[in-house]
């Protein structure tokens, strides 16, 4: 489990704190989207639970331990995938042979099985592959260590279309009761279906830190021709075609999927909606 | 593997692998430049003696004699890569933290699973200790090319011998200590700014010696009278004076490498 407490962080030569003043639990058992405008601080915060920033004030713990200590046992049951990775010019094969060591609970068999998926070979050379290859080796070798705590800062940036099905297809295949996976993106759509619960954070910090499943309890997220309808509703957006919809959901009613692009803009809309939101 | 907290022989070992497999390349080129500037070097040296030395076979009344021209091949050699020594060393300790050089390549490096103790003493010994070794190598793979190549005996031959005894008794524990010192400054500078260490550093110590000069003729003379006074060996006593500031410069280093965060502040 993460804690983060009254967490601020103010990067030098700044005016203003990029994080202000965050409290929230992040429980294992769950994929996380991370969401929010670009600069919000999206992977200020990813930094911060990983151990690679030191707070201005408060504390994030990682099952008790405070992360910024950056102790080996902690480490290595931590895995964070940045948004520009720094790989070594050296086969994928060497470089498992020399970082797997490392992860006490790496799976050679679930990284084959990775490479598979993303159709790479253990003799590729990682200074001779494409970016989007590279990303695909770095996610395969994240998902294969088998971490309790796992970040992921726009890994699906580089992707082509079939790289990003594939990244859900892996990503879901390995989720497990005791692993935290957090994913900062802002290309929502990249996460569909993936997410049990979205983190997200505005300029004045935390908006929202929920499972979708609760999400899907109390609100209903539609598509409608029809305008009449879309004034009804609690949040209406124009798209092609029509209206994306949100509305109160009633008991009787059945529960539709979240449409995240759509709880973005209502929760960034209507942020005092979510206080309390669980 | 168990995941210790304390440093781990066994981890620092697999890190010691990973780095020389990461970094072989880099290495290895950087072992052969240094071999190959410094057989250029003696080439040169060697060659410009050697035509001396013909003069001198030739000419029977010739004012040196053919040992005298052989000396000073060996010194002038000596004394050409005892200045390279003193480059290569601050050159090696600028480099000690390029793998911190950007943000990038901080995320990598800090969040491999090691201990801080183990991350700076690997690094420290492969840019201090294995760097420094393997340039005496290269100076020893050079002296004896030139000599076989070009002209004259390697310092190891006896007509050298003299020379090397005097050497070693007298200048090697000043030359080494106030090396590793440099190698210390440059090291510390590379703790403290990672990214385009060796001219900032160079900088700032250019700086810091019209502050420090004064200060260090004081200490100076207080250190001869010492000295006088107790009547002990005035080179051994400068050597571990100042490879003992060495030590407290690596500490400074290290205290320094314990705070890196991927956004480094002063």
């Amino acid at each position: 489990m993460i804690t983060v407490n009254q967490l601020s962080y103010k990067y030098p030569h700044s005016h203003k704190h990029t994080i202000d003043n965050l409290s929230l639990s992040i429980l294992p058992g769950r994929t996380y989207g991370l969401l929010g405008a670009n600069g919000i601080g999206k992977s200020t915060l990813m930094y911060l639970i990983a151990g690679l920033l030191k707070p201005t004030v408060g504390t994030v713990d990682f099952n008790g331990t405070s992360v910024i200590k950056r102790i080996p046992s902690i480490l290595s049951d931590t895995f964070i995938v940045p948004e520009e990775i720094n790989l070594p010019h050296i086969s994928i094969e060497n470089y498992v042979k020399h970082n797997a060591p490392f992860y006490p609970r790496f799976s050679d068999e679930k990284f084959r099985e990775y490479l598979t998926e993303f159709r790479l070979t253990r003799d590729m050379h990682l200074g001779r592959i494409s970016m989007g290859q590279k990303k695909k080796a770095i996610i395969a070798f994240a998902l294969a260590c088998n971490t309790s705590l796992l970040l992921l800062d726009e890994p699906t940036n580089g992707l082509d279309i079939p790289g990003k099905s594939e990244f859900r297809r892996a990503l879901i295949n390995s989720t497990s009761a005791d692993r935290i996976v957090i994913v900062s993106t802002h290309q929502v759509r990249d996460l569909d279906y993936i997410l049990d619960a979205v983190i997200m954070l505005n300029e004045n910090g935390l908006v929202l830190n929920s499972l979708l499943s609760s999400i899907q309890q109390k609100f209903r997220f539609n598509f409608t021709s029809d305008s009449a309808e879309a004034d009804k509703a609690l949040w209406s957006q124009r798209t092609a075609g029509g209206y994306d919809t949100i509305t109160v959901r009633n008991e009787d009613e059945s529960e539709t999927d979240v449409n995240l692009e759509s709880l973005f803009e209502f929760a960034y809309s209507n942020p005092k909606i979510f206080i309390d939101f669980k | 593997m168990n995941t210790p907290d304390k440093f781990n022989f066994e981890r620092f070992g697999l890190a010691t692998r990973q780095y020389f497999s990461y970094n072989k390349k880099q290495l290895l080129g950087g072992m052969l430049a240094t071999l190959g500037f410094l057989s250029l070097i003696a080439f040169a040296i060697g060659n410009h003696y050697e035509e001396q030395y013909d003069r001198c076979i030739q000419n029977a009344h010739y004012w040196e004699s053919p040992e005298t021209i052989y000396m000073k091949t060996v010194e002038i050699e000596a004394l050409a890569f005892t200045c390279c020594f003193f480059l290569f060393t601050v050159i090696a300790g600028s480099l000690t933290f390029s793998s911190f050089n950007s943000k990038k390549k901080r995320i990598t490096s800090l969040m491999q699973p090691m201990a801080k103790s183990e991350m700076f003493i690997l690094r420290i010994l492969i840019h201090t200790v294995l760097a420094n070794v393997m340039f005496i190598g290269c100076c020893i793979a050079a002296d004896v090319l030139r000599s076989i190549l070009v002209f004259g005996p390697t310092i190891w031959t006896s007509h050298a011998i003299i020379f090397t005894d005097k050497f070693l008794n007298t200048a090697l524990p000043i030359i080494l200590s106030s090396a590793i010192f440099g190698q210390a400054l440059y090291t510390l500078g590379a703790a403290l700014w990672p990214r385009n260490s060796f001219i900032i550093t160079f900088g700032v110590l250019f700086a810091a010696q019209l502050i420090f000069i004064p200060i260090i003729e004081n200490i100076t003379d207080l250190f001869v009278s010492i000295v006088e006074f107790l009547h002990i060996d005035e080179i051994l006593a400068a050597s571990l004076i100042i490879f003992a500031m060495a030590i407290g410069v690596y500490w400074l280093a290290w205290l320094r490498f314990k705070r890196y965060q991927i956004i480094l502040k002063l």
